[in-house]
C-alpha cells in the first residue's frame, strides 16, 4: 500500500484518538487510565470538525472553551469528526501545546517546556529530549486507545455516545459538580 | 521557528533500511549537499546543509551527531523571473531584432529561443528564495522528525533522503504508528474496523 493510502486508511483512527482524549480531558480529568501515569491531556480552546455529508463541511471553533460548547456536542451528534485540535498535554510542572492533526497525528505550533541551556547544542539536547517526553505522554495515550478500540470497541462507542448525548443536552460533563471540583493539590498531573 | 527555538511544527517518518555508519551519513551529505544556482534555467534547487545555518554546506561533522540523532538541514532554494517582467523584456528584444535584421515577422522557434535566452540573464540576477527543513534523525529509534510541513518540502526531503542514505520514509500516520505500538494488534484488523457513527437519532 502507498504512504497517502495508508494515511488515509488510519484517518478514522486518529479522529477517533481525538475524540477520546477530548472525552477523558471532560469527564476523567485528562488521565490516560494507565497505572502510574501521572499526565494529564486535554482538549485545549480550538478544535476543527468536518463532514463530508450536510451543507456545513468544516466547523472551527475557537477561543473561549469550544471542547465544552454546545456547538461542538451539536456537530459531532450530526456526525462530524474531529479533523484536528489543540491539545494541553501536562506533567508535573511540565507542560507542551500543540495542535494535532487526525489525519497524519501531525504536530504544529508545539510549544515545549522552558529548557535552561544557553549553548546551541544543550539548547537543541534539551528541546529534543522534551519533544521525545511529550510524545511519549501522547503516545501512550494513543496506545491505551487503540487496545479499547481494538477489544472493547462497543463500549466505546456506548461511551462516546453517551458523552455527546449528555453534552448536547447541556449536562455537566466534568467530573463531578463544580462543588466537588478536585483542588489544586489533587490534580493528578500534579506529580 | 526550529529545533533550537520557537514553536515547532513537526511531522514524524518511519525510516526504513540500514542505518548508516557515521562514514557513510558523512558522505550521503556530502554528495547531495546544497549547491547554489549557477548560470542556465534551473529554477529550483534543493540539498543537504548544516541544521545551524544554511551557508554551511556540507553539514559540519562535528554538529551532526547528537546523543543518538543526526541533525541536518534540507535547503531548498527557489528563483524566478518576475512574469511581468521577463514579458517585458522578451517584447524589448524582439522588436530590437526585428529592427536590427529587418524582419517582419520573428518565428516561433526563434522566439521561444529568445525568451530562453533572456529568462537565463535575468535570472542570474534574481536572488533565491531558501527554505530550511531541519532533520533530526533518531539513528537508533528508526524515527525522522523534521519540520517540513508541506508536500512538496516533504516529497522533496523522502526523494533525496533514499537517493543519499538508501533509506526509505513512511509517515507515522495512525496506522503505522499503531502497528509499532501495539504489535500484536495486526494492522489489517485495524484496517477493518468500522469508523464510529456518533450521529445521534434526534439531533
Amino acid at each position: 500500500m502507498k504512504p497517502m493510502e495508508l494515511v488515509e486508511q488510519g484517518r478514522f483512527l486518529g479522529e477517533e484518538f481525538l475524540l477520546w482524549l477530548w472525552m477523558r480531558g471532560l469527564v476523567e480529568g485528562g488521565t490516560s487510565g494507565l497505572e502510574g501515569d501521572q499526565s494529564a491531556c486535554f482538549v485545549d480552546d480550538a478544535v476543527q470538525l468536518v463532514t463530508e455529508r450536510g451543507d456545513v463541511k468544516e466547523l472551527s471553533l475557537r477561543k473561549g472553551n469550544p471542547a465544552e460548547s454546545r456547538e461542538a456536542f451539536e456537530a459531532l451528534s450530526r456526525g462530524m469528526r474531529p479533523a484536528k485540535a489543540k491539545v494541553r498535554l501536562l506533567s508535573g510542572d511540565m507542560e507542551w501545546t500543540f495542535t494535532l492533526g487526525a489525519a497524519g497525528l501531525e504536530i504544529s505550533t508545539l510549544k515545549l517546556p522552558p529548557t535552561q541551556s544557553k549553548d546551541n547544542q544543550g539548547r537543541v539536547a534539551d528541546r529534543l529530549f522534551l519533544l521525545e517526553e511529550g510524545m511519549t505522554h501522547l503516545e501512550r495515550r494513543f496506545e491505551a486507545f487503540l487496545t479499547v478500540r481494538a477489544q472493547a470497541s462497543d463500549e466505546l462507542l456506548e461511551s462516546l455516545r453517551a458523552w455527546v448525548r449528555q453534552g448536547l443536552e447541556g449536562l455537566e460533563v466534568r467530573e463531578g459538580l463544580a462543588g466537588a471540583a478536585p483542588g489544586a493539590d489533587d490534580l493528578p498531573w500534579q506529580g | 521557528m526550529s529545533l533550537l527555538q520557537g514553536t515547532l511544527s513537526l511531522r514524524r517518518f518511519l525510516v526504513l533500511g540500514p542505518v548508516p555508519s557515521e562514514a557513510d551519513l558523512l558522505e550521503g551529505l556530502r554528495q547531495d549537499a546544497f549547491r547554489p544556482f549557477e548560470d542556465g534555467l534551473e529554477e529550483e534547487r534543493l540539498g543537504w546543509c548544516d541544521w545551524r545555518n544554511l551557508l554551511i554546506t556540507p553539514p559540519d561533522g562535528d554538529w551532526l551527531t547528537q546523543d543518538r540523532f543526526a541533525i541536518f538541514g534540507l535547503r531548498l532554494d527557489t528563483r524566478k523571473v518576475p512574469t511581468a517582467l521577463l514579458k517585458a523584456q522578451v517584447e524589448l528584444r524582439l522588436q530590437s531584432l526585428q529592427k536590427e535584421k529587418d524582419l517582419a515577422f520573428v518565428g516561433k522557434e526563434a522566439r521561444i529561443s529568445l525568451a530562453d535566452e533572456v529568462k537565463a540573464e535575468l535570472l542570474v540576477q534574481v536572488l533565491p528564495t531558501p527554505r530550511i527543513a531541519e532533520v533530526a534523525w533518531d539513528l537508533k529509534g528508526g524515527m525522522l522528525w523534521t519540520t517540513a510541513s508541506s508536500s512538496k518540502t516533504q516529497s522533496a526531503l523522502t526523494g533525496l533522503f533514499i537517493k543519499s542514505f538508501g533509506c526509505e520514509l513512511q509517515p507515522l500516520a495512525p496506522l503505522l504508528l499503531a502497528g509499532r505500538l501495539l504489535p500484536s494488534v495486526p494492522v489489517d484488523s485495524l484496517m477493518a474496523l468500522e469508523p464510529f457513527d456518533l450521529t445521534l437519532e434526534n439531533a
